[in-house]
């Protein structure tokens, strides 16, 4: 990835789920935990898609983990983010940060 | 919850497997699917999880699969896959112009059934919130037949007050009113409804008012209001006809109000009338004219039932000789209007239109194993080459996708085509088809169309994937044009096409016996000359000839005209035509005992006017026919027909005897005093049906004074002339009267047998598709099996093999399925002309001679369709064939 762009707002979203999810990144409690804080449903082919990509960008890689008999014994895949995955989501929220100062005031008015 | 949660449908697996990575990539997505089915299991059931389970399969398969393979950017993007599918199906045009017409003819087919079922069933009353109004319908046990009388008025008026759980309530009849004088009188449909119709059905009138309880009084004004088309038509501009007068059954009404346009409630209604309310006395009638609806803001009908079976509970209390054997249900408006016989109609059609769907669809994925079984080796290559074995026979998913796209077109065009055909062969003046009723390609179809094209694309391209996918890329490669056994194709095709043939032969003989019906209509034998045969209706219902005798007197003149004027050779009226279905009465026989119920039976009834048979050319086979002495304050005369004297009287002769005809207070009882032919008094009801039995009676009409007849002459010059011949008598004895809707026999033969020839039509077009769609099929097998056994057909003729031997091998491959087909479409034939015994006019249900013709028919489609592939076999040379691997 270029050093002075930006992953897309979905791809973020799911780098920084990852990166909440620390030790419990799986592809289903990504899922989940995008429906629980911003309130978005993810579509399953959306998400392995969006994660192959970042895979594909070095920003995130996996690890196995055995399944259970639930699982009819198939194995899991644990997401973890890559130093470069870290560097990213480092640089998006200070980004984010710099764009929003000095801003208070038109938001607290509501009004444009 | 805990415990075992059963495994995930394994098919389902196998979808997700072929589009799913390889690798722990693949394995981990499916192992989520696994997790998320279980918790789906325990939190909804089993059925829900795998409905869940299954759509998921589809949208992962799209959203994953599709998506992988364009995000890739490999050499094979879908574009890319589209261009050769499209090149592929141009090396063969003739292959994917049949192919596109099969699917097209299918979904075409398809379509119009839809259209068909979801203009009458599903699109329902044009008035806001549909769903809501409730009709409260009559249904009475002891009146045999499908012609339930509805609610007497004050039946209407004790429902309107005592029930309680519909939101408002009201009521309507159907009417027919006559508007204008003398020339320019026209008979129109109307309805007398109450002033809070408007209340429940919540459609406003377009300029002007709503009726108001003041317009439902004795005494006052008489107002109207009318549709848009009408007021259009009279005045130029609906607001135009506000405030003006127009005569309706020979009173002044002002026109108080106009509807919107697709306002026609309840059916194809002109005009509405306010209901007069007036005081309910004296005894409750049994049953009446008088439909009841109301709106119900609850989706549960069942506190409504409770609440007017309660009311009616009431009735059977206090007037058990009145309501017993009543009962009351709670339809929505569509059910109310449509059920039992109609319904059992459409249930065949759609029967009918899947067998064509899933003969198209199997033969189409036919034609494409044949594409794939020589193709081996391309799959092969592609496999080899590392793209996996579902990505090797994409090319197939492309082709069945280019195919459907075409079919769908085609489909379209074949729909629209029959839609708009059926809407005219349908159209309200042949058959007084209610508005609510409407048959029209809408966005519902669109919608249909391409689910069904969508379907034909996944099952068409998915056959031959599943089955190559079975097979490693070496044998592929040694499988091609050897017809090595290690290809299953051929097992999966020859059951396809039993199945087609199976299918076919059903279909063709539904349309080969509809098609019969048809025949049998157009030369059914009249018993009486039809063609100088006219008929006009007189409409004597309104207040002003309600005076003693008025009725009589009109009649009486009306029998003499056919005496008198030249250009009518004879003439008389009649309150049911020949060949329109006459209404039944009860019948009883004298000397029969105390007239038991058992022993009443039901007959058709029509009153008729001397000059009647004369009219017809009808001469009495015994006794006589009416006398002008045959008047009211005489003695009640009868003439029966012949099938009334050998059903009632044993064959004896029924001149003499005494019936009684009707039952209950109108029971009256006449002397028969002569017997004439059968007149069709049955209509074109199904023969063999209680409907269709054609024993009736006549009376004298003389005696009867009906509100309304039919004058039929037959006409001795210019049709023209007759007809202003009786114009003009009719003006001259009250402006009034006027002949309405004149029209000749074959007219009325036209719209009395439209439902034959229409839905027979139907059936015919459907057989014919399917022929059509299983020579294909027929074709498709046995080509692709010399196809693929040109190597052993060249080993063979090396050998020594004569061309009838040859031959013989590939009649074996035809002859064998077809065999196999018919037996089985033979037991399914029976079972389809059970149902559609109902469209059937005149014909058997297991007549011999469709049976054999469809036999026939269908092994002549099997030789032709393999004379190509023979001829071909035949001229395999057998160098070439040995030296091609």
């Amino acid at each position: 990835m270029p050093a002075n762009s930006y992953p897309g707002e979905f791809e973020q979203m799911v780098l920084v789920a990852v990166l909440r999810l620390r030790q419990d990144a799986f592809a289903l409690s990504i899922i989940r935990e995008l429906d629980r804080v911003v309130g978005r449903e993810v579509s399953r082919g959306a998400l392995y898609r969006a994660l192959d990509r970042l895979e594909s960008k070095g920003l995130v890689k996996w690890e196995v983990e055995e399944g259970g008999p639930e699982r009819g014994g198939k194995r899991r895949r644990r997401f973890r983010l890559t130093g470069a995955g870290l560097a990213i989501v480092r640089k998006c929220y200070e980004a984010q940060q710099r764009l929003w100062v000095g801003l208070e005031p038109e938001l607290d008015r509501g009004t444009p | 919850m805990s415990g075992r949660v059963p495994e995930p449908p394994r098919f389902v697996d196998r979808l997700l497997r072929s589009v799913l990575p390889s690798g722990v990539r693949g394995e981990s997505i499916l192992g989520d699917a696994y997790d998320e089915w279980a918790v789906k299991v325990r939190a909804k059931g089993y059925l829900r999880a795998l409905f869940w389970y299954g759509l998921h399969a589809v949208r992962l398969s799209f959203g994953y699969g599709l998506g992988r393979w364009f995000s890739r950017g490999s050499v094979h993007g879908l574009t890319t896959e589209l261009k050769v599918a499209a090149r592929a199906l141009l090396r063969t045009p003739s292959a994917a112009v049949v192919s596109m017409t099969v699917i097209g003819l299918g979904i075409g087919l398809a379509m119009f059934m839809f259209a068909i079922i979801y203009g009458v069933f599903l699109r329902g009353l044009n008035v806001p919130d549909a769903h809501q109004i409730l009709v409260l319908s009559r249904a009475d046990a002891t009146v045999p037949g499908s012609f339930d009388p509805q609610w007497s008025y004050a039946d209407t008026v004790d429902l309107r007050r005592n029930q309680r759980t519909l939101n408002q309530v009201s009521t309507y009849r159907t009417t027919q009113v006559v508007v204008g004088l003398a020339e320019n009188a026209s008979r129109h449909t109307a309805a007398l409804i109450a002033a809070n119709l408007w209340e429940v059905l919540q459609v406003p009138p377009m300029a002007g008012r709503e009726f108001s309880d003041d317009d439902a009084q004795i005494g006052v004004e008489p107002v109207v209001i009318l549709a848009e088309w009408f007021a259009r038509e009279r005045f130029g501009e609906p607001r135009l006809a506000l405030g003006e007068v127009i005569r309706i059954d020979g009173a002044e009404t002002r026109v108080v109000g106009v509807m919107p346009p697709e306002f026609r409630f309840p059916e194809n209604q002109d005009l509405w009338l306010p209901l007069i309310e007036e005081p309910v006395v004296g005894l409750r009638e049994r049953g009446g004219a008088f439909s009841v609806l109301g709106r119900s803001l609850e989706d549960d009908t069942s506190a409504v039932r409770q609440d007017v079976a309660a009311v009616l509970a009431r009735w059977q209390d206090e007037h058990p000789e009145t309501y017993d054997g009543v009962s009351v249900g709670v339809e929505t408006f569509i059910e109310s209007q449509t059920g039992g016989e109609l319904s059992q109609l459409f249930l065949a059609m759609v029967v009918a239109v899947t067998f064509v769907l899933v003969i198209a669809t199997a033969n189409v994925a036919n034609l494409m194993m044949t594409r794939a079984a020589t193709r081996t080796v391309q799959v092969a290559t592609r496999a080899a080459l590392g793209g996996g074995t579902f990505r090797a026979a994409f090319p197939f998913l492309a082709e069945a996708l280019l195919i459907s796209l075409g079919g769908a077109a085609i489909g379209l065009g074949v729909g629209w085509a029959a839609v708009d055909g059926f809407d005219r062969a349908t159209s309200a003046t042949l058959t007084g088809r209610p508005s609510y009723i409407q048959f029209e390609i809408g966005i519902e179809s669109w919608l249909f169309s391409a689910g069904l094209a969508f379907v034909c694309t996944v099952l068409v391209g998915l056959t031959p994937v599943m089955q190559l996918r079975r097979l490693s890329p070496a044998v592929l490669m040694r499988d091609d044009s050897r017809g090595s056994s290690s290809l299953r194709v051929g097992r999966v095709m020859r059951s396809l096409v039993v199945v087609e043939v199976a299918l076919s032969c059903a279909l063709l003989v539904g349309s080969g016996l509809t098609a019969r019906s048809i025949l049998a209509l157009s030369s059914y034998e009249y018993p009486f000359a039809t063609e100088p045969l006219l008929a006009a209706d007189i409409d004597l219902a309104a207040a002003k000839f309600d005076a003693e005798g008025e009725r009589a007197r009109i009649y009486g003149e009306l029998s003499r005209l056919g005496a008198e004027h030249p250009s009518i050779a004879a003439g008389g009226l009649t309150t049911a035509l020949p060949a329109t279905f006459a209404p039944f009465s009860d019948i009883a026989l004298e000397n029969d005992g105390d007239l038991l119920r058992r022993d009443q039976r039901q007959v058709h009834t029509a009153s008729v006017g001397t000059g009647f048979f004369a009219a017809l050319g009808v001469e009495p086979i015994d006794g006589r026919l009416f006398r002008r002495s045959d008047e009211a304050g005489q003695r009640r005369v009868a003439i029966v027909n012949i099938s009334l004297q050998q059903s009632a009287f044993d064959g004896e002769s029924a001149v003499g005897r005494r019936i009684r005809l009707g039952s209950g207070a109108e029971a009256t009882w006449v002397d028969v005093v002569g017997v004439v032919p059968d007149l069709a008094m049955a209509g074109f009801a199904t023969p063999g049906t209680p409907d269709g039995d054609p024993s009736g009676a006549y009376l004298s009409l003389a005696q009867e004074e009906p509100e309304a007849a039919t004058f039929l002459m037959s006409v001795a010059g210019e049709t023209e002339s007759a007809t202003a011949a009786l114009r003009a008598v009719l003006t001259g004895i009250d402006p009034d009267v006027a002949p309405l809707d004149v029209r000749s026999f074959d007219e009325v033969i036209r719209r009395n047998s439209w439902f034959y020839r229409a839905f027979g039509t139907v059936f015919v077009i459907f057989g014919v598709a399917a022929l059509f769609i299983a020579a294909t099929g027929l074709y498709g097998i046995v080509s692709f099996g010399v196809a693929r056994r040109r190597q052993e057909i060249g080993v063979r003729v090396a050998l020594g093999a004569q061309p009838s031997g040859v031959l013989r091998l590939v009649a074996r491959q035809a002859g064998g399925q077809l065999a196999l087909g018919l037996c089985a479409g033979l037991v399914l034939a029976w079972m389809v002309s059970r149902v559609i015994v109902n469209l059937m006019f005149n014909v058997d249900p297991r007549d011999p001679l469709v049976f054999v013709s469809v036999i026939g028919a269908l092994g002549a489609v099997g030789v032709f369709a393999s004379l190509e592939p023979a001829w071909r076999a035949l001229r395999v040379d057998a160098v070439e064939a040995l030296r091609a691997r």
